[in-house]
């Protein structure tokens, strides 16, 4: 069965899976909007699972745990199936936990996953992942640049307690028009930038799109055929992501910015079985049929309204107004069809479960600079939220033209919450060479004739020793009351945003950390930081299986707790004319208390103690360049019965004793599963053709020696033993694509 | 729904490349299973011990000889008797007929060659509080078979509190009638009365607590859970736990439950069938009520779980069904004080 498996395993990822690589873009041509960053321009185009943030301007930043990617290091991010990935991305940094293998986990400094706070150009996204979480729902076509915080969140920023994802979208050209097509085994994406009103205006255009369907479709057309109608089966997935963005200068001091975005992803499944009595020659007797169908849909919808204003040299304001609809809903429906008495007979039901989260969000922030030695942010928001989740079971049957209907149930509630904030923060030079950042925000949040108000101190200090090396700390406190409730760790639609409530706490976190940050000679660079960090009323389920939370008694089902995590992290990194290398390291520890899971502190599921990543790129030619990466980290953690209390025994038919146990779990995620690691390889072979379009060819390949890392472990009786299995699921993967940047 | 789940979960496992994994490192060494709930609910409380045995590689079980039990009530050591072993000193068991009250602190140590030592402790809980209670009947489909829906008006005490709660049912009928001698022919009246507990009340699912809603009930304000591993003399209690955060200001709670119930009607008339006579039926209700020290919850609970959660084993969700208040072993030892309700009777059905 293994063998087996691993074949078909094996050919489905040749046939189905997407290229491993990354985004196989050329060099960009210089531009001449003044939105471009102003991180330094990097020549290679390699494919590389390389997060060489833009340290320089990092390390002159006063906040610790800050990370940021400009677009041309995004999409030169190794990603799987075709598709460069932000989430991909920020997995490789220090400090962060991926999860389970391919999925979109984000788990930073011992957070939940739920506690990111995603920002796309201003608006919060909820639904991040795509495909099970195999992509994350940013293209990285439009994207302009992120920044990412792990610890030292400025003021400005609030609602999460573990991260910040702060994306931004490009500009597009306000003189040329050009874009970039590719196309993967998976899906295929277009990017479109350029003038509406030449130096004035400008738009920017990405879509992105499985095209599976369109050969999945066909072949179970064909399969469907082949079986005569006796087994007919259904199935159809498909993602999409859109983005647009218009981007008007009024003058000098007014730039106008409208951004939309629309992710989606759809997956309809379906098995229609005929059932046939026969009779002792052969005839049919009675015929009937069992169908089960299903459908999951996620997805997200964006829209923000930005005007910048400068007011002087010193001071400048930004305006906005935010739109965010996020949706969630699994729909399953059985059928069963009977012929009686020459009348049809049906027996139905259909359930359905559907979260949806709307927020409006009005905000109005300031850049002020009343003295050389004071950089003051200032500002306020409000937002609206709307959580809206729902559950229905229908059931009815049919006979003839009559219908009777056993039971229609609906359980529907809404929650509005009132989210307003005020934030003060100061850059300031304290003394030379010495800086700080502090700054505070007032957290509000009003639910059900409850409020919660909640001030966030913030505190960053950076000392430079000398040009070349800083020492920084910082100190910060988040609330987060908004929650992510969820049964199971799949990534997939089946989870319930709900808010705090009065039984329900918001959640609370601590963190300090700090570090040394040095500028090497030879281009190289050497970090150090560590971190501590305490969550306060996280909540885990803790019920049955159930696949969706409970819309009716979620207060009741999840259970409260703590959690804590310290570590420290080493990230080195070297640009050479040619070559670069990435080398990240982190020792970390996270630890969670559950009083209903145990009456002691015990590891956390992404407790991976020990994660390192070396990354490197070298280019041969223009034309021609290669890129490695191997990823490690300790095994994730899970429950695992192992010892037994012993309840019998009994003979076997072979005559020998087999004595049989009563599970015993001696804590939760008590078995570490093994270490986790896996070698990526890809090249670029980059051509610029005459009309000036460049385009290139990647070949990549995921999980080179096809290490089968540990999904799940357990423990189970063979051959009248007990014996440890562990089961991987993700093999070898080679994958290409094509991309034309024009 | 579930199945579509079980089935990407079968699919998951089908298609995934299984490998040998070597365990035995991680599981350790034997270690201590204890058990012990003191209650009022039994003249004699067990103390129920095993050392465990690692089941990678696992031949023959773990042998529970030459251990010590230090039991302190209140800081007064508690004498055990020996009550019981299984074969071959696999399982121990001792008891003692301490009569257990409201806010006696119960610390166990224990020791087991070979198994190392272990130490829990719990503390006896008030009874349940000062409540009144009503019921009535939701007619369902089937015939006699209703919803006996449960009222429990309370006052929560705003520490916390852990709670369960079963009904009883009596029954008694009579019944009359006209029967044939079978040599004789001669007619002649019989009479049968009987009269039984017929046991604790089925909990209605709790999948089904939405049901309750759109048939016009009031909602289910804390949704209980089943539960049959309770140590005690009743099945299938339903219990559920009070946030202190969340006590209302006037302390007064409500809690809803519902139970599957059958009654025959009060009276019912044979007469005109292959004999004539008549039955009669008479129904009363009693309330058992619990309080559980949060240890006994929380393992009740994870009992709960562990027979309904797939998902985990899978590592697929929390491991709700991992609970133990044992430090350096496995088990539980906790408590729970159980309270019984007056006789209600209903209206008779017609």
């Amino acid at each position: 069965m293994r063998t087996d498996a691993l074949k078909i395993l094996s050919v489905a990822a040749v046939l189905c899976a997407g290229a491993a690589q990354a985004a196989a873009q050329a060099p960009q041509e210089p531009r001449r909007q003044a939105a471009a960053t102003a991180a330094p321009e990097l020549q290679d185009t390699l494919t590389a699972a390389r997060v060489s943030a833009d340290r320089l301007r990092t390390a002159m930043r006063t906040q610790t745990g800050l990370v940021r990617l400009d677009s041309k290091e995004l999409n030169r991010g190794f990603a799987v199936f075709s598709t460069p990935d932000l989430i991909k991305t920020l997995q490789l940094l220090p400090g962060v936990a991926s999860g389970t293998e391919l999925m979109s986990g984000l788990f930073v400094h011992g957070g939940t996953g739920g506690d990111n706070l995603f920002l796309l150009d201003g608006s919060s996204i909820y639904n991040t992942s795509h495909l099970i979480g195999l992509f994350s729902a940013f293209n990285t076509d439009v994207v302009d640049g992120v920044d990412f915080y792990k610890s030292g969140f400025p003021a400005r920023y609030g609602g999460r307690l573990s991260s910040v994802v702060d994306v931004t979208t490009r500009d597009g050209d306000l003189y040329d028009l050009h874009g970039t097509f590719s196309l993967g085994l998976i899906d295929g994406r277009l990017q479109l930038e350029g003038p509406l009103v030449r130096g004035r205006t400008s738009f920017q255009f990405g879509l992105r799109r499985t095209w599976m369907d369109t050969v999945t479709i066909p072949l179970i057309a064909y399969a469907n055929k082949e079986n005569r109608g006796e087994d007919i089966i259904r199935g159809h997935y498909a993602f999409w992501d859109l983005n647009f963005g218009v981007t008007h200068h009024l003058g000098s001091r007014d730039v106008l910015r409208l951004r939309f975005f629309n992710g989606m992803d759809r997956l309809k499944l379906g098995d229609k079985q005929l059932n046939k009595d026969y009779g002792e020659s052969g005839e049919v007797l009675h015929s009937g049929y069992d169908d089960l169908g299903g459908v999951l849909k996620w997805g997200s919808t964006t829209a923000g309204l930005m005007w910048n204003h400068t007011f002087s040299d010193r001071l400048a304001s930004r305006a906005g107004l935010y739109y965010s609809y996020n949706v969630s809903s699994v729909r399953f429906s059985t059928r069963y069809w009977d012929w009686d008495d020459g009348m049809d007979y049906y027996m139905c039901a259909e359930e359905s479960d559907r979260s949806g989260i709307d927020g409006i969000r009005a905000a109005a922030d300031f850049d002020w600079e009343p003295a050389a030695a004071h950089h003051i942010r200032f500002g306020a928001s409000w937002e609206h939220h709307a959580y809206l989740p729902d559950r229905s079971l229908r059931q009815w049957e049919e006979f003839g033209k009559q219908k009777k209907e056993f039971s229609n149930q609906a359980v529907g509630s809404s929650y509005y919450g009132e989210e307003p904030s005020v934030y003060i923060e100061d850059e300031m030079t304290l003394l030379p060479g010495l800086t700080a950042n502090a700054g505070v925000r007032a957290a509000l949040f009003l639910v059900k004739g409850k409020a919660y108000v909640l001030p966030e101190p913030r505190f960053a200090l950076r000392y430079d020793v000398s040009d070349a090396v800083a020492l920084k700390g910082s100190y910060t406190l988040m609330n987060q009351f908004e929650h992510r409730l969820q049964t199971t760790y799949v990534d997939l639609p089946t989870y319930l945003w709900l808010p705090t409530t009065s039984g329900i706490r918001p959640m609370h976190s601590q963190q300090a950390a700090a570090g040394i940050y040095t500028r090497l000679p030879h281009g190289m660079h050497l970090d150090v930081e560590g971190f501590w960090k305490s969550l306060e009323h996280i909540y885990e389920y803790a019920g049955p299986a159930s696949i969706y939370p409970p819309v009716d008694r979620w207060e009741t089902a999840f259970t409260e707790g703590r959690g804590r995590a310290y570590g420290a992290e080493v990230a080195f990194g070297w640009e050479g004319e040619k070559t670069d290398v990435d080398v990240a390291y982190t020792l970390s520890w996270s630890e969670r208390f559950f009083p209903e899971f145990s009456d002691r502190w015990f590891r956390d599921r992404n407790d991976n103690r020990h994660k390192f990543n070396i990354t490197a790129t070298h280019r041969f030619t223009k034309r021609f360049e290669i890129y490695g990466g191997w990823v490690y980290h300790s095994g994730s953690r899970m429950s695992v019965g192992s010892q037994g209390k012993y309840q019998g025994t009994i003979e076997q038919a072979d005559g020998r004793i087999f004595h049989y146990y009563d599970r015993v779990y001696t804590g939760p995620n008590n078995i570490k599963l093994p270490d986790y690691h896996r070698l990526d390889v890809g090249m670029n072979f980059i051509k610029q053709r005459k009309d000036g379009k460049i385009r290139t060819w990647n070949f990549s390949v995921y999980n080179a020696y096809c290490r089968l890392n540990t999904v799940y472990a357990d423990i189970q009786v063979e051959d009248g033993k007990y014996v440890g299995n562990s089961y991987g699921i993700v093999p070898i993967i080679p994958t290409f694509s094509y991309t034309l940047r024009f | 729904m579930r199945k579509a789940l079980y089935l990407l979960s079968i699919f998951a496992v089908a298609v995934s490349c299984e490998r040998s994994f070597d365990i035995s490192k991680q599981v350790g060494e034997s270690t201590v299973w204890m058990s012990f709930i003191p209650s009022n609910d039994y003249d004699t409380t067990f103390f129920i011990l095993q050392a465990t045995t690692p089941l990678v590689g696992a031949t023959e079980p773990v042998l529970t000889r030459g251990e010590s039990i230090e039991v302190k009530v209140n800081g007064q050591p508690l004498v055990l008797e020996k009550n019981g072993r299984s074969i071959q000193d696999r399982i121990q068991f001792y008891a003692t007929d301490h009569v257990f009250s409201p806010g006696d602190r119960v610390e166990t140590a224990v020791t087991v060659p070979g198994a190392g030592s272990v130490s829990a402790s719990c503390e006896v809980p008030e009874p349940f509080p000062s409540f009144s209670w009503t019921a009535r009947r939701v007619p369902r489909s089937s015939p006699n078979s209703y919803l006996m829906m449960v009222d429990i008006d309370y006052t929560d005490p705003g520490d916390g509190g852990y709670y369960g709660a079963v009904v009883m049912q009596y029954s008694e009928d009579d019944s009359q009638f006209e029967d044939q001698d079978p040599e004789t022919g001669e007619k002649f009246w019989g009479e049968i009365s009987h009269s039984s507990h017929t046991g604790t009340l089925s909990p209605w699912p709790m999948v089904d607590s939405d049901a309750l809603s759109a048939m016009g009930e009031e909602p289910i304000t804390v949704s209980p859970k089943k539960n049959n591993y309770l140590s005690g003399r009743y099945p299938e209690v339903q219990i559920w736990s009070d946030s202190a955060d969340s006590a209302p200001k006037d302390g007064r709670r409500r809690m809803t439950f519902a139970s599957l119930c059958r009654e025959s009607p009060a009276h019912v008339d044979y007469t005109g069938g292959r004999f004539d006579g008549w039955a009669e039926y008479h129904y009363k209700y009693k309330l058992v009520l619990y309080r559980f020290s949060e240890s006994y919850y929380n393992y009740l609970k994870a009992r709960y779980n562990s027979s309904n959660n797939e998902f985990s084993e899978l590592g697929l969700s929390p491991a709700s069904f991992v609970y133990s208040n044992v430090k350096g072993g496995a088990g539980v030892c906790g408590a729970y004080i159980v309270s019984e309700s007056e006789w209600l009777e209903l209206p008779p059905v017609k």
